[in-house]
């Protein structure tokens, strides 16, 4: 096998990080290079090992990035929960045409759902970062309580706007798909750790 | 020697290694199979997620150098590096009398 041959394995081996695996075919090429200018192209090779074999020893590492960019995923999707919860509809729902004590039930306790589901999923998120076991279940449920949370906020503005016309909802409605979009990341990324570490 | 054997010690291999300078991959295998007298063998791919390791873990650092047109990762025992060789070198000597004496009785 020629080192060209090799290394376009061992990139097809590699699981998906841009940098990590532009550093390692970097290192391996200069490797294998060097190696070649002494024993020959296919000596090389076979001396360094299988290329599914090589990447496996890197499942680790690429299981640690992924669970890294898992946690700042969740982490941007709490704060596009948290500003779909307060900063936004406060600069830009028009004002309600009832007194403060009076709000109509069915938004109130979508309301407080909302809060409710918001705060569970920040328990959730913290217990992910603290415990550090269980963080593929963990972090599914933390994902899911932000959905559940999106997912109320999508249906409380679309009957806001019902009641209290000029409500921009369609974009609130979009807005909570954000928080939504990230929660499902950061659920596959720990999920495809999970497999990379225990096949390492 | 058995792979299985070498992979348990290859941390404090590569780590005493390095003690010599700062050498690429294929530098510090070339460098390991002539102080071992050959004898330390194994597939030079396994080098690479360990040395990846011992650098997260702060024992040692590397850097690119330009090698004749080729980008090369050079690595260097850090200091904290060092400290943890010489513990490790001496559990590793305590450990090897005990079973030395054990096996010649």
């Amino acid at each position: 096998m020629t080192i060209d041959v090799y290394l376009a394995e061992l990139e097809r081996a590699l699981p998906w990080a841009p940098r990590l695996r532009r550093r390692l075919l970097v290192e391996v090429e200069d490797h294998l290079r060097s190696s070649a200018e002494a024993v020959g192209e296919d000596e090389a090779v076979a001396r360094f090992g299988a290329p599914a074999d090589v990447a496996r020893g890197f499942h680790p590492a690429y299981a640690r990035g992924y669970r890294a960019a898992a946690a700042l995923a969740l982490l941007a999707a709490l704060v596009a929960l948290f500003a779909l919860l307060y900063p936004v509809p406060e600069n830009t729902l028009p004002a309600a045409p009832w007194p403060e004590d009076a709000k109509p039930s069915t938004l109130a306790w979508k309301q407080d759902a909302m809060l409710l589901l918001f705060g569970a999923a920040v328990a959730l998120g913290v217990l992910t970062a603290i415990v550090r076991r269980k963080t593929t279940w963990l972090t599914g449920a933390t994902a899911a309580a932000i959905i559940a949370c999106a997912g109320v906020g999508a249906a409380l503005a679309i009957e806001w706007s019902a009641a209290v016309p000029g409500t921009p909802w369609l974009w609130l409605a979009l807005g909570s798909a954000v928080p939504v979009v990230l929660a499902l990341a950061a659920t596959a990324l720990v999920a495809r750790a999970a497999r990379l570490a225990s096949a390492a | 020697m058995q792979k299985q054997e070498l992979k348990g010690h290859l941390d404090l291999i590569l780590l005493s290694a390095l003690a010599d300078g700062p050498a690429h991959g294929y530098a510090l295998i070339e460098r390991l199979r002539e102080r071992s007298d050959g004898v330390l063998t194994f597939p030079e791919g396994t080098v690479y997620p360990a040395l990846h390791k011992l650098e997260r873990q702060a024992l040692v650092s590397s850097r690119w150098v330009d090698a004749g047109g080729r980008r090369r990762r050079v690595y260097a025992l850090t200091r904290r590096g060092d400290e943890a060789r010489q513990t490790r070198v001496t559990d590793w000597r305590t450990f090897t009398r005990a079973v030395e004496a054990v096996l010649v009785r």
